[in-house]
């Protein structure tokens, strides 16, 4: 019986790594697709779930962060810079790592419009209980300067000022 | 022939027991750090999880769907369960790091990280997810074996010994093991597909990306031969971990090499607790030799520095709680700063003058390195001071009250020794008889 258990459980993490091997190699693996049907419903109900495309193929070629503009009811205006990490103290940008993860990589991607709307609420009660004022509307603006990348002499170009672009506006009811 | 041969060698590798002292040391890193990551969270536990939040339930459900296990599946995410199941996040992961109670707190642990990783995806970096895979493994893993108060507790049952000789299935660990090695050879299947990790640019654009900055890198380390040196050293480290590492001549080779490259991001790039999630896996990759050859520098200089505080120990060599309480102490000497002498030995009188012999029968004496000789609560805070894990502890017993307090607690329990023994008889424990603890030391 012992020796079923252990074979059954040598089994189990075999097929493990496998699974795990294949659905972690690029698209272009031809047993991706296979692997990726037997395992995905199992993987993602437990956790064991995983990428490792990490600044690959290619590393991020803008610097982004998100800011946020409050209007409040009395015409003025706040800025809140949600994720600029480089404006934070040492220990502050440690500890905020999350808000560059959620700003920076995901909420301002137009794939994930949807988490736009209770982003936007969330930072006006942030802004009403800090400030004690009605917020008007909300904006939220996309900062990015792109990267260079050098030629095949090893020349640098100049790199271009930072842009910036406001992705949702939000008018709240009062 | 060969293919059979090669299931052997797998099978062996992936059942063969090993020695549990690098689990050990790598489950207390492990549960530290999972601690600090928490400790990160806790500003921001409503923001991130609770329905108040950026990411309402009805949200997530929309963007991610609903076949995840989290606990907030079942109790919701208010603020006061957000709070709760931190809590009980934060006690499993001590709970991990001391190795007390190690099997059920990595069940607690795995099931309240994995439930936090699947209430909000959109906070999480690739070391969320080698801790999620490696609490994970740690389920099915004996991570209390060595290094533990588990440990300790076993040896004050009767149940293990002070020279470690408990080997452990290897199932789990290996699983830790080859997991790292995917990560990095997935990773460089990744990065072999981008033109600028081939070209060398890969670490020149990463350079000027000023949200990832952590600490000032000097100029010529940002210059293009620079990073393309540094990007071909990450490809070259990445393609060669999962092959070499297994090798005794490249392994430690292989272990400093990726060292160096994560010293290297965590100095330059500000990603919460990666680098050290992912090196202290490294662990794993140890023997206990080399563990304790390391240990060894740290402690020898500390020893021959401490070495003039030695003191003799004497308990009741009659006594099974004695003798068990004292397998204990030994254990957690680790500078070796204590001699145990067992009282009841006939020869005590020539070789110690004014050795208290009636005294040494009914409570523990030390022979200190002023020549004094100390009983009851007095010596137990002598030896509690020379314990690393419990020193500090042990200044409480130089405040006011305590000494009284101490002799009078010391008095009660060495009283009662036989009660005790038998009580943890009645617990499960082993009968603490003298006859039995032969083989305890």
């Amino acid at each position: 019986m012992k020796s079923l258990t252990n074979h059954f459980a040598l089994g189990l993490a075999t097929a493990y790594l496998v699974l795990a091997l294949v659905t972690s190699l690029p698209e272009q693996f031809p047993l991706r697709p296979v692997a990726m049907k037997l395992s995905d419903p199992i993987f993602r109900f437990t956790g064991l779930w995983q990428g490792w495309a990490m600044f690959a193929p290619n590393p991020i070629s803008e610097d982004i962060y998100v800011s946020s503009k409050a209007t409040f009811t009395d015409g003025s205006q706040i800025t809140w810079e949600l994720s600029h990490m480089n404006q934070m103290s040492l220990t502050q940008r440690y500890q905020m790592e999350r808000w560059r993860k959620w700003a920076n990589d995901n909420l301002r991607l137009d794939a994930n419009k949807p988490l736009w709307q209770d982003a936007a609420r969330w930072v006006a009660g942030e802004m009403e209980r800090s400030y004690g004022k009605r917020v008007e509307s909300i904006e939220l603006i996309r900062h990015w300067q792109g990267a260079v990348v050098p030629d095949s002499n090893g020349y640098v170009a100049r790199r271009g000022d930072w842009s910036k672009a406001t992705f949702y506006t939000s008018k709240l009811a009062h | 022939m060969q293919l059979r041969s090669l299931l052997k060698n797998y099978r062996d590798f992936m059942t063969k027991p090993i020695n549990p002292l690098p689990l050990g040391i790598f489950r207390f890193l492990f549960g530290g750090l999972t601690l600090i990551s928490a400790f990160f969270l806790w500003p921001d536990l409503d923001t991130w999880f609770s329905d108040q939040g950026v990411l309402p339930t009805p949200l997530l459900k929309q963007m991610v769907g609903d076949n995840r296990l989290t606990i907030f599946r079942i109790f919701g995410s208010s603020s006061s369960v957000v709070h709760f199941i931190y809590a009980v996040h934060i006690a499993a992961a001590a709970l991990l790091m001391l190795g007390l109670g190690s099997r059920i707190a990595s069940v607690a642990l795995f099931v309240t990280l994995t439930s936090f990783h699947h209430r909000n995806i959109y906070i999480l970096h690739s070391g969320d997810t080698i801790m999620r895979l490696i609490s994970f493994f740690l389920v099915f893993a004996n991570s209390g074996a060595a290094f533990s108060l588990d440990r300790l507790w076993n040896i004050f049952r009767g149940a293990d010994t002070v020279t470690p000789t408990k080997r452990i299935h290897p199932l789990a660990v290996r699983l830790m093991q080859l997991q790292l090695c995917i990560v990095y050879l997935a990773t460089f299947s990744w990065k072999a597909l981008g033109n600028m990790w081939i070209d060398g640019n890969a670490v020149f654009v990463v350079n000027q990306i000023s949200q990832f900055e952590r600490f000032p890198v000097p100029a010529f380390m940002k210059s293009v031969w620079a990073s393309k040196a540094l990007s071909w050293y990450t490809l070259l480290a990445e393609a060669s971990f999962a092959f070499l590492v297994w090798f005794d001549e490249t392994r430690i080779f292989m272990l400093i090499a990726m060292l160096i490259l994560h010293a290297g991001l965590e100095y330059t790039m500000n990603i919460q607790l990666f680098q050290p999630i992912i090196c202290s896996v490294f662990v794993l990759f140890l023997t206990e030799s080399e563990l304790r050859y390391v240990a060894n520098l740290v402690q020898k200089p500390i020893r021959s520095w401490l070495n003039r505080y030695q003191i003799h120990v004497f308990y009741d060599g009659h006594c099974g709680f004695c003798k068990r309480c004292i397998a204990v102490f030994q254990t957690l000497d680790v500078f070796k700063m204590m001699t145990w002498i067992d009282g009841r030995l006939p020869e005590l009188e020539i070789q110690y003058t004014n050795f208290p012999r009636t005294r040494a029968e009914l409570e523990l004496i030390i022979l200190n390195h002023r020549g004094e000789w100390l009983g009851g609560f007095f010596a137990m805070r002598a030896v509690a001071m020379r314990l690393p894990l419990v020193s500090l502890l042990a200044c409480l017993g130089y405040m006011p009250l305590f000494p009284l307090l101490g002799t009078l607690v010391y008095r009660q329990i060495a009283n009662h020794r036989p009660q005790i023994s038998s009580f943890f008889l009645r617990s499960g424990g082993r009968r603490f008889t003298s006859a039995d603890d032969k083989n305890t030391f």
